[in-house]
């Protein structure tokens, strides 16, 4: 009877042993995961903590950032989607989401997650049209010269047509 | 059509510099644009202001597709070749009065209505109006039944039929959900003013005003108040924020 518990007991530890293992070979892997994943282009991510931790809670950030964007028209860039991608994937990849070497794929393939967000998102950097370039930068002389004005002053004329 | 002028006791006026005069067109070719404003991007956007456009039929010229053009380029919006099903965010709609056979050519979308049918009608909640009175279609819980488009008496909105690829980074787009205007949100909210008001000026055509219905100093508040403006189909009471003169 003693010999039988004793017996469990190393049965036990043994399986523990696999459990922890096989949880040390997944940590491995998601690590693996990314190598040969372009990096990023800052030094630094926009998800605060540790890599462990913007792992585990990238998409709780993205997703509360999501209904903030879209109900309240909040446009910070901390948690933006479209600046994950910015930071995360090269401009002119030819890597598209669901390839092995797209960062939002990489992990998520071995991890065992699928998401749906690139069946609408850009999955790459740079998709602006020309019009859009073009508005955002005469926006941007306009706001310059607003601020430069000299108060009281009454505003020019801006933006004869082209 | 019956004339019904902005009822102004509903605006909340409030003070404000009074510094903005926006898309007259003073000259052929001259505008003044407005002195735009951009909301800091952490600020939520505020029923403070009741986002419009006012079109003058007068000024728009038929067989001119500028609007529709920029609408299309600036959100990605691209034609798979067919017609019937293709995506249409705004469109040119011809009219002719049958008893002086006098034609009027205007651009037609969503009128940002603000008690919107598509709202009402949505079981999600995905078809919403922001406190600024832009209606839209949050698409992460938009399930594709289309019953907004049916309820719509403008037929502004668009279903995705096709797998889409190459999509703009801040336009979205994607297969089994609605959309449709936005008014440019991406650019509104960065103190911009939307493609197909932009693309009309630079045509020189000068026919479509963009801005703040409730601020009284705003050139649309303005223009309104000096010559009104309707509202297709008034009957319905939708109280749109899309207004047109010379029809
Ligand atoms: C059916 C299309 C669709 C899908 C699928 C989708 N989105 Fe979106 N998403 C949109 C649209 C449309 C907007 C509004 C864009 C705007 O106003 O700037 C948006 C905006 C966002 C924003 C704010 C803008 C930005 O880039 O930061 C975030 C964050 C976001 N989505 C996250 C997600 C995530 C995460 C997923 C997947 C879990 C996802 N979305 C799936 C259509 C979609
Ligand atoms: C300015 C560049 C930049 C932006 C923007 C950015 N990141 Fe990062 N990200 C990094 C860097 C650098 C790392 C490496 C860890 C570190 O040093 O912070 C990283 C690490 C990560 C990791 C962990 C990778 C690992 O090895 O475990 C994930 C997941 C991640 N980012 C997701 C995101 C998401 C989602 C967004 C959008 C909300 C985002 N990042 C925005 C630069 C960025
Ligand atoms: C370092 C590995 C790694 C990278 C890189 C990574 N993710 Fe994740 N992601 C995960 C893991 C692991 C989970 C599941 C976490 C959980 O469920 O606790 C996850 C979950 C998610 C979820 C939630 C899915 C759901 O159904 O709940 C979203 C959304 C998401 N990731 C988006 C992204 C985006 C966007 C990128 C690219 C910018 C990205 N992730 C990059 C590891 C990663």
């Amino acid at each position: 009877m003693l010999q039988l518990q004793q017996l469990m007991h190393k049965t036990l530890i043994g399986v523990i042993g696999v459990i922890a293992l096989s949880f040390g070979s997944v940590a491995m892997a998601e690590l693996d995961a990314l190598d040969g994943v372009a990096k990023p282009k800052g030094d630094k991510c926009s998800i605060p903590g540790e890599e462990s931790e913007i792992r585990a809670h990238h998409f709780q950030y993205i997703l509360h950032q999501r209904d903030k964007t879209m109900h309240q028209g909040v446009r910070t860039k901390d948690s933006s989607l479209k600046e994950c991608i910015n930071c995360h994937v090269p401009e002119n990849t030819s890597v598209r989401f669901g390839d092995d070497k797209h960062f939002c794929s990489a992990c998520h393939k071995q991890a065992g997650v699928t998401i749906d967000c690139f069946q609408c998102h850009a999955d790459r950097p740079g998709q602006i049209p020309g019009i859009h370039k073009q508005a955002m930068a005469e926006l941007e002389t306009k706001l310059n010269a607003e601020v430069t004005a000299t108060p009281g002053t009454e505003p020019s004329v801006t933006g004869a047509a082209q | 059509m019956k004339e019904i002028t902005v009822n102004i006791s509903r605006r909340h006026f409030f003070e404000k510099s009074a510094t903005a005069v926006a898309g007259l067109s003073i000259a052929p070719g001259v505008f003044l644009t407005q002195v735009a404003q951009a909301k800091p991007a952490e600020q939520a956007v505020t029923a403070d202001k009741r986002w419009g456009m006012l079109i003058d039929t007068g000024k728009c010229a038929s067989g001119c597709t500028s609007c529709v053009d920029a609408c299309h380029e600036e959100n990605g919006v691209t034609s798979h070749g067919r017609p019937e099903t293709d995506a249409q965010w705004i469109r040119k709609v011809k009219l002719r009065d049958k008893a002086t056979n006098h034609v009027i050519s205007l651009p037609m979308m969503c009128q940002h209505c603000e008690t919107a049918p598509c709202v009402d009608v949505c079981p999600t909640g995905a078809s919403f109006k922001r406190v600024d009175g832009i209606v839209l279609v949050d698409k992460h819980i938009c399930i594709g039944c289309r019953y907004c488009m049916m309820a719509c008496p403008y037929k502004a909105r668009s279903f995705i039929h096709e797998t889409i690829t190459d999509q703009v980074e801040y336009a979205p787009r994607g297969k089994g959900t609605v959309e449709s205007c936005t008014m440019c949100v991406q650019r509104v909210d960065v103190g911009g003013t939307p493609a197909c008001v932009e693309a009309c000026n630079k045509a020189e055509h000068g026919a479509m005003i963009f801005g703040d219905l409730k601020d009284p100093n705003s050139a649309i508040s303005q223009e309104l108040e000096k010559h009104g403006g309707k509202q297709i189909r008034a009957d319905l009471k939708l109280n749109t924020g899309v207004r047109y003169q010379g029809i």
